[in-house]
């Protein structure tokens, strides 16, 4: 089931189509990553979904009902920019924003200390934000986004600004909203983030969406059966079908060489050629990143 | 309604602690009664006696100006250049020089003093010397004083309000004054806090805020809720500034022994007429002034205030609103 569809999205901006017919389907408790170039439409899309802007076409469906304005308060969004009142107490804004969502006050600060010491800022309580640095606004905006349990999480960008180690807080927090159930749209621009986080994606360049479907999919798609091996001794001359791309040697008589299989055989049938000619160290199937789908997807559209 | 509240007291609280609300808060009133206690409390201080020295050269002034309780007059006469030195010497403070002049046409009359003369001063100077010298036209000409008295006709309208069933004196003056007091406040308050909406709007929108918070609740609420609060901040300001003025104002009048409702000697500049005391009609105008000034109805005036305020707040808002949706 999905957990959110948006159909056939356009909108146009003065002179400037923003989306073009764009539809994503959101599977339920995934991590959906919504990809692009600057520029793409990622952010017109989800503030579309979020309310903030209407679609000039198009539909956008949570849990398979249309969604209606009440429905805002199932969505928790954190936009790319940042913005907190700076003048307002770490603990008041948290409150404040918890119950604009719905949440009663005793729970909402039952959360809050809960969520602050997890985050480690509880001594911040009472400070104001313009005196938090950065990086600890950016946690105070998650817990804000995060804190009315939300069905659906739009992050936008969540991850600029923190360092190695928050990212990585950051990101097991999401992980494990993710397994209590919630469904997470996830743009950005850090491939590696895709790579480890999400399970789904959509790949939106110049107002259209180019590419869509679970991650694995996508990369068996853009599997090109090219296979890395690493091995003693020169192979030589290959059958037909076995196709040397590169091999080059390490100076002590090991050897990288990329093969690629073009007759429709399979890894199995490369390495039972090559075991008769060679000591096979590694054989991995080069498999591309979501870095190189990315790139040259962008570039080919 | 709840989210709307949810706003309402947030955009409340947050304005009525800042520094500024404090701050504006605390001088409205001590302005406002400074302004009415200190001219008052001024007039009542004991002016220090002034000396002039005169010095005659025509005659005709010697017993016509009468010395009052703060103002001496020293007929002198000595040389005018040596009258002069005794000024620049601070011998003599003030030295009126009148000389042999064509009553047809007076000039050349000067007064010397080694500080800035007052006004009200000056202006006894020569309002003696004009009466003394057409009383002495008049005499030349044959006309009495009596019949030229006679010939003026003073008339008063007494104005009346009947609107409220029972006889009341108002005062035209008075109540204009009054209007135009209420009308400018009224219309600072509303471009105050119709600044303040814009200001909150802006900075939720530079912030960025605004994303997190239209996600949560509909703009309506948002701008219903700024809207509401912002006014309450107006009205809490303007309820603290009455209370505040009628608390500073009678404080301060106890403490300076200022009675109000008596004329205030000063708010004229009859005070240092040759005749000494105020006439018994100007006496009687200010007391009347002053009964006008407080027999307002202070109910209706603050009713009306914040109708009017309300009212044009709510008009700005909907400025506010055009612009917010163009957005």
């Amino acid at each position: 089931m999905e957990a959110l569809i948006a159909k056939n999205i356009t909108k146009e901006f003065i002179g400037h189509t923003t989306l073009d017919d764009v539809s994503i389907y959101v599977p339920e408790g995934s991590i959906y990553g919504l990809l692009g170039p600057n520029g793409a439409g990622k952010t017109t899309l989800i503030r579309i979904i979020t309310q903030i802007i209407a679609a000039d076409a198009g539909e956008v469906f949570l849990a398979d009902k249309k969604m209606a304005p009440s429905d805002i308060f199932r969505i928790g969004y954190l936009p790319e920019e940042r913005g907190l009142y700076k003048k307002m107490k770490v603990g008041e804004q948290l409150l404040y924003l918890a119950r604009l969502k719905g949440v009663p006050k005793t729970d909402a600060i039952r959360k809050i200390s809960l969520w602050l010491n997890k985050l480690d800022l509880e001594q911040w309580w009472d400070k104001n934000i313009q005196d938090l640095s950065k990086g600890m606004q950016q946690k105070i905006q998650f817990i804000a986004t995060i804190m009315a349990d939300p069905q659906l999480l739009i992050l936008d960008e969540p991850f600029t600004g923190f360092d190695p180690i928050n990212a990585n807080v950051i990101k097991d927090e999401i992980l494990q909203l993710r397994d209590e159930g919630a469904t997470i749209i996830f743009s950005t621009h850090r491939m590696e983030s895709v790579e480890e986080l999400c399970d789904h994606i959509a790949l939106l360049n110049k107002s259209r969406k180019i590419l869509e479907g679970s991650k694995q999919e996508i990369k068996d798609a853009f599997r090109s059966n090219t296979f890395s091996v690493e091995h003693h001794g020169e192979i030589g001359e290959l059958p037909e079908g076995f196709e040397m791309c590169s091999s080059n040697s390490n100076g002590v008589g090991t050897f990288k060489s990329e093969i690629k299989i073009s007759n429709g055989a399979g890894g199995n049938d490369l390495l039972k050629c090559i075991i008769e000619k060679v000591e096979v160290i590694s054989f991995i199937e080069k498999i591309p990143t979501m870095n190189e789908i990315f790139i040259s997807k962008v570039n080919e559209g | 309604m709840n989210k709307v509240f949810l706003i309402l007291s947030r955009e409340y609280l947050v304005r009525v602690r800042k520094r500024s609300f404090i701050v504006m808060t605390l001088l409205g009133p001590l302005l406002f009664a400074g302004i009415t206690i200190v001219p008052v409390w001024l007039s009542n201080q004991a002016i220090e006696e002034r000396v002039v020295y005169i010095k005659d050269e025509t005659g005709l002034f010697r017993e016509k100006f009468k010395n009052t309780e703060n103002t001496r007059y020293i007929f002198v006469e000595i040389d005018l250049e040596a009258a002069k030195e005794n000024v620049s010497e601070h011998l003599t403070p003030n030295l009126l020089h009148v000389p042999a002049i064509d009553l047809e046409k007076p000039s050349g009359i000067v007064f010397y003093s080694n500080s800035n003369p007052s006004f009200s001063l000056v202006n006894n100077l020569k309002s003696t010397l004009k009466s003394e010298i057409e009383e002495i036209k008049l005499d030349r000409s044959g006309l009495y004083r009596v019949v030229i008295d006679n010939l003026k006709v003073s008339i008063d309208i007494d104005t009346i309000n009947l609107s409220e069933g029972t006889e009341k004196e108002s005062n035209v003056g008075v109540a204009t004054a009054v209007g135009y007091i209420g009308a400018f406040m009224t219309y600072f308050f509303i471009f105050y806090y119709g600044t303040q909406i814009l200001r909150g709007v802006i900075e939720e929108k530079t912030s960025r805020i605004i994303e997190v918070i239209v996600s949560s609740v509909k703009p309506f609420q948002l701008m219903m809720g700024k809207v509401l609060g912002i006014g309450a901040v107006g009205l809490t300001q303007f309820g603290l500034w009455a209370l505040l003025t009628i608390i500073i104002s009678t404080s301060l009048t106890f403490a300076f022994g200022v009675e109000l409702e008596q004329p205030p000697a000063g708010v004229n500049q009859v005070v240092d007429m040759p005749d000494g005391e105020l006439s018994g009609t100007d006496k009687e105008k200010t007391q009347e002034i002053f009964q006008a000034i407080f027999s307002q109805d202070y109910t209706l005036i603050i009713i009306a205030f914040i109708f009017y305020f309300l009212g044009g707040f709510f008009s700005l808002w909907r400025l506010v609103c055009c612009c917010w949706f163009c957005y």
